[in-house]
């Protein structure tokens, strides 16, 4: 780091603010970026640190406040404004024409004539890579070049178009280790060149290695900028995930705790080939909530979707365990005639070890007999979910429940009213084709009711309720089946904290109803207080299984943001 | 420090979108009947300038076009019931948001399998058999059109739009191919066919007109209260929710696109067998193109879709009318004034999703609010401070 103590400023956001409805994305932020550094904007997801670097690169237009760039007040209405201004982003999902070639899309959308030949570009291009380092065939077509090449092939493009301020959005979520060391000698080569550079990022220690000084983020507010040099990793998560604050959610002793959900070895990838879920292993017990942390997109969503029969292909187990104690799920799906059957084989037995004979009993009396739990099943009864789709785990009797992240692209139809959307889970229930609404209208009266759900009426469109409703809309119908196992993503992002807590309390309810409930969160104080364990995942592994007890908030972000798998795995339940 | 505004209103735009939400239907209809009085009315205008025709009497032209004889009353009912059986095909799977663009060659297909059992089986069996055997086989050919392009998309995901379209030209194709084969000599035209018929009630069109109401019930009956309508708009609405829940999205679809182009066969059998009595390469006259704009309008509401169906009818037939009546030669000027008042209709249901905001002086107003301020006082015009080039605070160097 260069330590001349005059500094000139290439940007200069002062209190910026932008609102998205009601949510709050910015508020009142301002700072300085100098010319000629590596700036790290670190921050949580949803933080705000991508609508932030979307007003500078012309995407959005700030609500309130003022950007001005190498001190001059300007107006970035939009990418072209940006352009002029000098300024490029590499963006997360890369904005790459998959049919054309490398150099067609970096000459792709620029008006000047001479800089738009292709013969000329060519070799301003070459010049480029030499200069910086990069190693890229233009000839390619981009729909052959892999993830870290169309990446370079970004920051090329930005650079042709005379880039002075160059802004990555997590540049490194998608690459190697070893490219990812490529790209930082790149962006050093830059630095020294005197491009100024903002990189967005939630990892600490590429924090620590590559940038000069770290702007921090958190819920949309500025916190502070520190020199990289002048701070460490315990202190950057402690301004990244904030202070402790005290949280009453009534935490009850588990009771009655058995191994209900085993996930072993379990690795997904994804489209594209990337690891997204390696090699995870956990037991979710009944009467237990686990918590599982990590920065978002570590593979907590994946992991979830996998589980519950949405991502076909992994590899690995999921066995559900349901202990003879309790009633066999599979009884409800067998004839009378093969219940009899089985008894007639002793798979029943009465509390006391007596076989069951149903010989001579209505179909009646033998459910009356179940149902008051005096008949047991003789085995215990274990089911691999492995690439199970949702519909052969609801009918091979186990009661698994997920409330997915995003509520209405999966969790509910936006269309759809509440009736039809309590529907989607027993919609096949009944005879005939006829769908029978009957019992999806008092389920959703009943919601509505329990759960103080705002609505004009049961008919009403979900898309229209406001995000906390939908919320209690989508875990009510998941905790209506009375679920062994409850999975629940993020289920309080975007709520307020009223609704914040009535979700809380409600996973807490199905806990000590026996549930296994397991809760991906983002707010480690949350995570803290509510949950029994919490498993921390980063970058698709486990990095450790913790007792939320007693645990402390900077454990969990060093786990969070360790790309070193934990070697000492604490298990304390 | 500068303004907080300054910032925001530096680019004024003359005006700019946002979508509607809530907006109740009686508007929306209003809106919709709005549209369509404005579209007939530059619809005659043309007219009017270009050929001198009477507005008000092309007007009556329209009504007696369509109701004006017994037979043209009941051709217009026939023709609508017809275009509405078309349209109760597409929507499951528009519904399903399948792009079914094949109705015409489904209906070919239908058409093109009756008339070659009506000429093949007719005289030899009983009428009776050959349409117990006709209506299953124009079926299961409309159907079977449908799900060639239903598994390609289920398995491999190809675009249904260009497959179906596509589809129409092949049926085309199995007309011509079927004609030049059977009668080689002549005009290339099958004769009326005689045999086989299907049934009438009272006159030509009652029971054409009976069947697709029953139809009708029920298709209200499958979108609204059985389970497979549930799974179609369930797809339709989010592949995801749809995988979330179970619901095998291959197979819906192709049940889906199967039912719809059984029906676009069997609206092929009655037009072979019950309105024109013969096969061409332009059996069904498009229907399978117009159909869809009866239920886009309609919003994919199989009883609306009534309504479009016959209005769609109406100016059409009506127009047919007006233009022999002022003997105006060419095709183009009906056709140009049918054209107008799609367009309007269509481009009304921008003013329905999204609602215009007019910036006048720095304020944004509605556009009756707009109107209005046209026409009121001036005075009240909010002008906004300029922006201030506000002294710098801090030398930035």
């Amino acid at each position: 780091m260069k330590k001349t103590v005059e500094k000139e400023i290439s940007v200069r956001f002062e209190n910026i603010t932008k609102t998205f409805g009601s949510v709050i994305a910015n508020e009142d932020i301002t700072f300085d970026v100098y010319k000629g550094e590596i700036l790290s904007l670190l921050g949580e997801n949803g933080s705000g640190k991508t609508t932030l670097m979307n007003m500078l690169s012309g995407i959005y237009f700030p609500d309130e406040g003022q950007i001005y760039v190498n001190g001059e007040k300007v107006t970035i209405a939009s990418p072209m404004d940006a352009f002029r201004l000098k300024i490029g982003m590499v963006h997360q999902h890369f904005k790459l024409i998959d049919v054309f070639s490398c150099l067609e899309n970096i000459v792709l959308g620029i008006k000047d004539k001479e800089k738009a030949d292709m013969r000329k570009a060519a070799v301003a291009v070459n010049e480029i890579c030499n200069k910086y380092g990069f190693e890229l065939n233009l000839a390619k077509k981009v729909y052959e070049l892999s993830v870290s090449e169309k990446q370079t092939l970004e920051i090329i493009k930005v650079l042709y178009r005379d880039a002075e301020i160059l802004i990555l959005d997590e540049p490194t979520a998608v690459l190697t280790p070893l490219e990812i060391r490529n790209l930082f000698t790149v962006l050093k080569n830059m630095r020294k060149d005197g491009k100024t550079i903002i990189i967005i990022t939630h990892k600490l220690n590429e924090v620590m290695e590559i940038s000069d000084r770290v702007a921090i983020l958190r819920k949309g507010q500025y916190i502070d900028t520190v020199k990289t040099s002048e701070t460490n990793e315990n202190k950057l998560t402690e301004m990244m995930v904030g202070k402790k604050t005290t949280l009453n959610i009534d935490r009850t002793e588990p009771v009655n705790v058995q191994d209900r959900l085993l996930v072993e070895h379990l690795n997904l990838r994804n489209m594209d080939g990337t690891k997204v879920v390696n090699d995870v292993s956990f037991i979710a017990r009944s009467g237990e909530i686990l918590g599982i942390a990590g920065i978002a997109g570590s593979g907590q969503r994946e992991l979830l979707e996998a589980i519950a029969g949405l991502k076909p292909g992994y590899r690995g187990n999921v066995i559900f365990n349901r202990p003879k104690k309790n009633l066999p799920v599979s009884f409800f799906h067998k004839t009378y005639a093969q219940v009899v059957n089985m008894a007639k084989n002793g798979a029943f037995h009465y509390e006391d070890g007596t076989p069951v004979s149903f010989d001579g009993m209505s179909p009646k009396k033998i459910k009356d007999l179940v149902n008051s739990e005096k008949v047991l099943f003789n085995e215990d009864e274990v089911y691999n979910l492995r690439n199970l789709n949702p519909r052969k785990i609801r009918e091979l009797g186990v009661r698994l429940s997920f409330v997915p992240e995003d509520r209405l692209g999966m969790g509910l139809v936006g269309n759809m009213d509440l009736v039809d959307n309590m529907m989607l889970r027993s919609y096949r229930k009944g005879k005939g084709s006829k769908l029978n609404r009957k019992k999806p209208e008092a389920l959703a009266d009943e919601i509505v009711k329990e759960l103080d759900v705002v609505t004009p009426n049961i008919h009403t469109p979900v898309r229209k309720l406001s995000g906390g409703n939908v919320q209690k809309v989508l875990v009510g119908r998941e905790i209506a089946s009375s679920p062994k196992v409850l999975m629940a993503a993020y289920p309080v992002r975007g709520l307020d904290i009223n609704s914040s807590y009535l979700i809380y309390n409600l996973l807490n309810k199905e806990k000590e109803e026996g549930s296994a409930v397991i809760f991906v969160g983002e707010d480690l104080d949350v995570l803290l207080a509510l949950c029994d364990r919490i498993l921390v995942m980063c970058q698709g592994q486990v990095t450790g299984i913790v007792d939320a007890r007693t645990t402390t908030k900077e454990e969990v972000g060093l786990l969070m943001t360790s790309t070193e798998k934990e070697e000492e795995v604490k298990e304390n339940a | 420090m500068p303004e907080k505004m300054t910032a925001k209103k530096e680019k004024n735009k003359l005006f700019h979108v946002e979508k509607r939400f809530d907006m109740p239907l009686w508007q929306s209809l209003l809106i919709r009947f709005g549209f369509i009085v404005v579209a007939l009315f530059i619809a005659l205008l043309i007219l009017t300038i270009s050929y001198g025709v009477n507005p008000f009497a092309a007007v009556g032209q329209m009504f007696i076009g369509s109701f004006g004889t017994p037979k043209r009353f009941w051709d217009f009912f026939r023709d609508g019931a017809l275009l509405l059986g078309v349209g109760l095909a597409l929507i499951p799977s528009f519904k399903m948001k399948f792009w079914n663009l094949g109705g015409n060659g489904q209906i070919i297909v239908g058409a093109l399998v009756s008339a070659i059992l009506m000429i093949d089986l007719g005289g030899k069996l009983p009428d009776a058999v050959v349409l117990l055997i006709m209506i299953p086989s124009s079926i299961l050919a409309g159907a079977v059109w449908a799900a060639i392009p239903a598994i390609f998309k289920a398995l491999f995901n190809t675009n249904e739009s260009l497959f179906t379209l596509m589809m129409n030209y092949v049926s085309v194709g199995l007309v011509n191919a079927f004609i030049m084969f059977k009668y080689p000599i002549g005009s290339h035209i099958i004769p009326r066919l005689n045999n086989a018929n299907f049934p009438t009630l009272f006159n030509d069109s009652l029971l054409i007109i009976l069947i697709v109401l029953v139809l009708l019930a029920f298709m209200v009956y499958y979108l609204k209260f059985s389970k497979h309508g549930y799974e179609l708009s369930v797809v339709g609405e989010s592949m995801n929710t749809a995988r979330y829940v179970g619901i095998n999205v291959k197979k819906v679809i192709i049940r889906t696109i199967v039912v719809s182009g059984a029906i676009c066969g069997f609206i092929g059998c009655l037009l072979a067998s019950g309105v024109d009595f013969t096969v061409m390469p332009t059996t069904g006259n498009n229907m399978g193109f117009t159909a869809i704009i009866a239920v886009w309008l309609a919003k994919f509401n199989p009883i609306i879709t009534a309504a479009t169906s016959f209005f769609i009818v109406f100016i059409t037939r009506g127009m047919t009318k007006v233009q022999s009546d002022n003997n105006i030669m060419n095709d183009a000027t009906p056709n140009l004034v049918i054209g107008l008042i799609y367009f309007f209709i269509i481009g009304c249901e921008f003013f329905i999703e999204y609602k215009l905001l007019i910036n006048k002086g720095g304020k944004e107003m509605k556009i009756t609010e707009f109107i209005k301020s046209l026409f009121t006082s001036k005075v009240d015009k909010v002008k906004l401070p300029p922006a201030t080039e506000g002294v710098e605070e801090e030398e930035v160097k």
